[in-house]
């Protein structure tokens, strides 16, 4: 704590402002009166209270899921005119490649749906639709960088963290920002742990991943097989010293913080193995998640899961699909057929359940859930069946609260090739996010050698046009 | 605005005042007692014998003392301390401490970073040429020279080629695309100027990248002809013989024929890489397809003093060609009269102090920019940076004026015992005046190698390769850095990820901290240690277990309360009690603060 000892200079190392609240709703949760209200310091109202990113790893095509192109299809095979050479990653022949996937319009708003997204199809009036995103990078590393923090370098704090340092914690006894990877033992995405970094913001605003295989979080439980009541015993004869120990030092807030934060960690042994557990959840909810489908469980899993937790309270959730590795991820170079079909058949069930589960029980007008990639892919072919990276034009959608379901903004040109209309930058998809959540992105800032950094950096404008 | 900065003012050898008699130990108090005396502040009592030997132990070494040295001191403090300071100042421990610190600063790893975060298994002995330079008290223009162009300084010697590590620590992306090469290699410049900038001369130059700002004291121009001293710089795994050794380094060097080739591409192929000129371009709003003028090496105007030409730094002994930038910048940023060595000299005292006092005269170690804190003691802080000079740089008697001086050795003052302090906590709320001294959580690495040294695990083996496993029983220094792998138990507590440099490490409290200590096989193991250690010595009974326990773990002997608590907490009768309390010692707060 850097030498200081009063209460405001501990807040200060917080990181001053809303941050505080994080502090604040610890202290809370041990019985202090001062338990903020929720939202207190958000810039204006909220209508989400939490958000969950479904991050489609590798890059998926725009043209081949929700950004349909019949001038395409019908010229497969022609060479596509402007075609630029150094738009992908490899070499793209420049020859247009009709998708491979039969396109039907669903709901009331008409919305032409890709065939490899049976479950999700049932759900696009409550979808708001980015044709339009763009990164600049074409190479996954610095684009998934891009569409976590809004910067291709790595270093810079992730959106999970800004919101995890905005808003503080709902629920004093588990992180604020909680990532899921890929659950099929394909490892962590590139950049691995760096995507959901704190930056320079303090660290206890990372993400903590929960992990795929054993123990969800490190430490759960104790390695050296302690009962609770052999802890509790301990924890009592720490506290009993600790509080001698904080009398010789009367006025040192950290000290007492600390002391809180050791039995948070001992509730958190209680409350989150808790949560984590989705053995209770009844069989009509374990069938709509797809948890007895060979493919679609271990997604759907993770879907069923970040709901336990957005209800106990966690702020932002991000979940991965796909690994490391291009063929083990939505990274179609080679047969953009085969590699779709699969990664959509491990996730649509899961996550057209989240969005069923969340309405049916009235939480999707308290949530936000935003699925995209890192980036979109080519219309042009690489060899004869795949497509390589397009950083120009892909689609994102929103759902859930203050979005206006249904809604298609912003246009790629005929062969979804390259964004026509509203091109829009991750930093604009953030400042929307940090909007819907109550805050105004260019008032949430954090000083670092010397200077006030935010989310958007000098970027970022609201996109209104998907809002309800 | 920028030039009236107080950072860019001349040093001055300010006369050491005399404000108080009997409390002061040397000029550091003095300085210090001058403001509290004008605020109406007594200066503080002295720490308990110790509390102060565990403080002085871990700030110089990192590690907490043995038994034996408690008694030893604690029987006869005032005259053995001075011995004390001196012995630990040369405990090769000490080396190993303070590297922690630079490499943090440095952003070191060894591994590139980026998405295969790929190793670079040589790395490590930039991390023992830091350790070596400490430890040997390597003037501190030398060490800064050989960082920055040891290579050219001193070319047949291998350790100073070691020491550019330091330019090429940064990350760097092995996986690059055509379109992005040119970008990467700016960022790879920009990486080495920034950190140049903030760990030299707590400057933030990075920030001039894109366009000037108002309140930077250095330009846009500024930044892209400090950057072209870096032009040409690459990183390399570079092979080296001594003796009958061969040994690689990762190293910095010049690219040859001026020319920057697009690094290893493994995919898609590696066949006609294009490579682009080494000469660095002044780019508007920071974009690579903006190219305007090339340019050449110069310095800051603000930063060079007494009409010097900058020929002065670049010239070749006589009838030699105009030596290379890197060199160029290295005189310059080490030459006290004309050049930047008054700011170089300022921020390195500064460090020293903000690592001894958990807060520096300046509070942002890497910020003396306008947008920084102000230094509290501007006086005492050019009076250190002369004295730095004058040593001929060495850091060693730095760290002794400070360690020996009164101000270090004050104890905190409770306000529950001294009705005196309610008034000076109203006078100086945040203590920036130092009239106490506030207990300090130790970093990480520290608290990783007090569970070691106190269960008897620790493997003290000093430098060679590092090991990516956290059980491993050697000090936290020599645990390798791979970005995408950092150790779990140092991250939990605030290790920095090696991305920027960082010079003040957060400190954070969080209930993962909370289970580690509890759950973590790492404690696990380091507890039932320390309860064979103390089994294995004369604690047949709880009585003495108790006591030998405290010491071990805490630096002293428990009270009449603890230990009566203790007692019965061990006599509950459970098997497992003894191996229970030797936890409970590692939890307590006490554990991981010093005092």
């Amino acid at each position: 704590m850097q030498g200081s000892l009063t209460r405001r200079s501990l807040l200060k190392s917080f990181g001053m402002g809303l941050g505080a609240v994080a502090l604040e709703s610890m202290l809370a949760s041990v019985g202090d009166p001062r338990n903020p209200r929720e939202s207190r310091l958000t810039h204006f109202p909220a209508k989400a209270r939490s958000v969950i990113w479904i991050v489609l790893n590798g890059g998926p095509s725009q043209v081949d899921t929700w950004d349909y192109k019949p001038e395409l299809q019908r010229r497969d095979g022609q060479m596509l005119a402007d075609a630029d050479p150094r738009t992908g990653f490899f070499e793209t022949t420049g020859r247009l490649l009709a998708s491979p996937f039969q396109f039907r319009q669903h709901g009331q708003s008409g919305t032409w749906v890709s065939e490899i997204f049976p479950y999700l199809s049932r759900h696009v009036d409550d979808m708001a639709f980015i044709h339009s995103c763009f990164t600049r990078s074409n190479n996954h590393s610095p684009a998934l960088f891009e569409m976590n923090t809004g910067l291709s370098r790595m270093g810079f704090p992730c959106v999970g963290s800004w919101m995890a340092y905005g808003l503080g914690a709902q629920n004093a006894n588990l992180p604020g920002f909680l990532v899921m990877t890929d659950a099929k033992g394909r490892g962590l995405p590139k950049n691995q742990a760096q995507n959901w970094g704190a930056g320079f913001l303090p660290g206890i605003y990372q993400g903590t991943r929960i992990q795929s295989n054993g123990s969800p979080i490190d430490n759960l439980s104790s390695s050296a097989g302690l009962t609770r009541d052999r802890q509790r015993r301990l924890l009592d004869m720490v506290n009993k010293l600790n509080g001698a120990h904080l009398e010789r030092f009367k006025g040192q807030v950290e000290l007492s913080a600390r002391i809180e934060a050791l039995e948070l960690a001992f509730r958190m042994q209680m409350e989150a193995p808790e949560v984590l557990s989705i053995d209770q959840e009844p069989p009509h909810i374990r069938t709509l998640y797809g948890l007895n489908h060979p493919v679609a469980k271990q997604f759907g899993r993770q879907c069923l899961t970040a709901r336990r937790m957005l209800e106990a309270g966690v702020r932002f959730i991000q979940i991965y699909s796909g690994g490391t590795g291009n063929a083990q991820s939505w990274d179609g170079h080679t047969d953009i057929a085969a590699n779709h079909r699969q990664f959509a058949l491990e996730t649509d069930q899961g996550i057209a359940a989240l969005l069923a589960d969340l309405k049916q029980r009235g939480l999707l007008d308290s949530t936000l859930v935003v699925c995209c990639g890192e980036f979109g892919r080519t219309s042009d072919s690489q060899g004869s069946r795949g497509r390589d990276h397009n950083p120009n034009a892909f689609t994102a959608w929103f759902a859930g609260g203050g979005v206006r379901g249904g809604v298609h903004y912003g246009k790629t040109d005929p062969f979804g090739y390259r964004t026509m209309e509203n091109p829009r930058h991750l930093h604009d998809l953030h400042a929307t996010i940090l909007h819907l959540c109550g805050i105004d992105h260019e008032r949430l800032t954090y000083r670092f050698n010397g200077r006030d950094f935010r989310l958007t950096d000098v970027h970022g404008n609201v996109v209104k046009e998907i809002l309800a | 605005m920028a030039e009236q900065l107080w950072s860019l003012q001349p040093l001055k050898r300010p006369e050491v005042p005399r404000a108080t008699d009997g409390w002061a130990l040397n000029p550091v108090d003095q300085f210090i007692a001058r403001k509290l005396v004008n605020t109406g502040i007594t200066p503080g009592k002295k720490a308990a014998p110790s509390a102060l030997l565990r403080r002085v132990s871990f700030d110089v070494t990192g590690l907490p003392p043995s038994p034996n040295d408690v008694a030893a001191f604690c029987e006869a403090e005032d005259a053995v301390y001075g011995q004390l300071v001196d012995r630990l100042l040369a405990s090769p421990h000490f080396g190993e401490r303070w590297a922690t610190h630079w490499l943090d600063i440095a952003r070191f790893a060894e591994s590139y970073g980026f998405e295969m975060d790929q190793p670079r298994p040589d790395a490590w002995r930039y991390r023992d040429f830091v350790i070596r330079a400490f430890n040997e008290d390597m003037p501190y223009d030398e060490f800064v020279r050989l960082q920055l162009a040891g290579d050219h300084l001193k070319r047949t010697n291998p350790d100073a080629w070691v020491a550019t590590g330091f330019l090429v620590a940064g990350v760097e992306n092995l996986i690059q695309t055509r379109k992005e090469f040119e970008r990467d290699r700016y960022d790879k410049v920009d990486d080495m100027v920034s950190t140049v900038g903030t760990a030299l001369l707590g400057l933030t130059i990075g920030c001039s990248r894109c366009h000037d700002h108002k309140y930077d004291p250095l330009s846009q121009r500024d930044y892209y002809h400090l950057a072209a001293a870096f032009g040409s710089t690459v990183s390399r795994v570079k092979e080296f013989e001594r003796g009958n050794t061969r040994f690689k380094s990762f190293v910095a060097t010049e690219a040859a024929d001026g020319k920057i080739p697009m690094v290893v591409v493994t995919e898609p192929s590696s066949k006609n890489l294009p490579s682009v000129p080494a000469r660095i371009h002044f780019l508007d709003r920071g974009d690579v397809k903006k190219k305007r003028e090339a340019v050449s090496v110069r310095y800051p105007n603000v930063l060079i003093r007494n009409g010097a030409k900058p020929s002065r730094w670049s010239q070749g002994s006589s009838g030699q060609p105009e030596v290379p930038g890197r060199v160029a910048l290295a005189r310059w940023i080490t030459d006290h009269q004309d050049g930047a060595g008054h700011l170089l000299a300022r921020v390195i005292v500064n460090r020293v102090w903000h690592h001894y006092f958990g807060r520096g005269i300046v509070a942002t170690p890497s910020d003396f920019g306008t947008r920084g804190d102000p230094p509290t003691h501007p006086e005492l802080l050019d009076w250190l940076a002369g004295e730095l000079i004058q040593n001929g740089w060495r850091l060693k008697p730095i760290h002794k004026l400070i360690l020996t001086s009164a101000t270090y050795r004050q104890g905190f003052q409770n306000a529950a015992t001294d009705s005196r302090v309610v008034g000076y906590e109203e006078l100086d709320p945040d203590n920036l005046l130092l009239w106490r001294r506030d207990p300090k959580r130790l970093d990480a690495s520290a608290i990783r190698d007090n569970l070691l040294a106190v269960s008897g695990w620790l493997d003290s083996t000093p430098y060679g390769p590092g090991s990516l496993d956290q059980n491993h029983p050697r000090r936290s220094v020599y645990l390798t850095v791979k970005r995408s792998r950092l150790i779990p138990f140092l991250q939990s507590f605030d290790a920095p990820n090696a991305l920027q440099g960082i010079g003040q490490r957060q400190v954070t409290i969080t209930s993962l901290q909370g289970l580690t200590m509890l759950n973590s096989p790492f404690v696990d193991r380091a507890v039932q240690r320390l309860a064979k250690r103390l089994a294995g010595l004369d604690s047949a009974g709880d009585t003495r277990y108790v006591r030998d326990g405290f010491l071990i773990a805490l630096g002293r002997l428990p009270s009449g309360v603890e230990e009566r608590a203790a007692l019965e907490f061990l006599s509950s009768g459970q098997a497992a009690a003894r191996r229970d309390f030797c936890q409970m010692l590692v939890c307590l707060n006490e554990f991981i603060h010093i005092e």
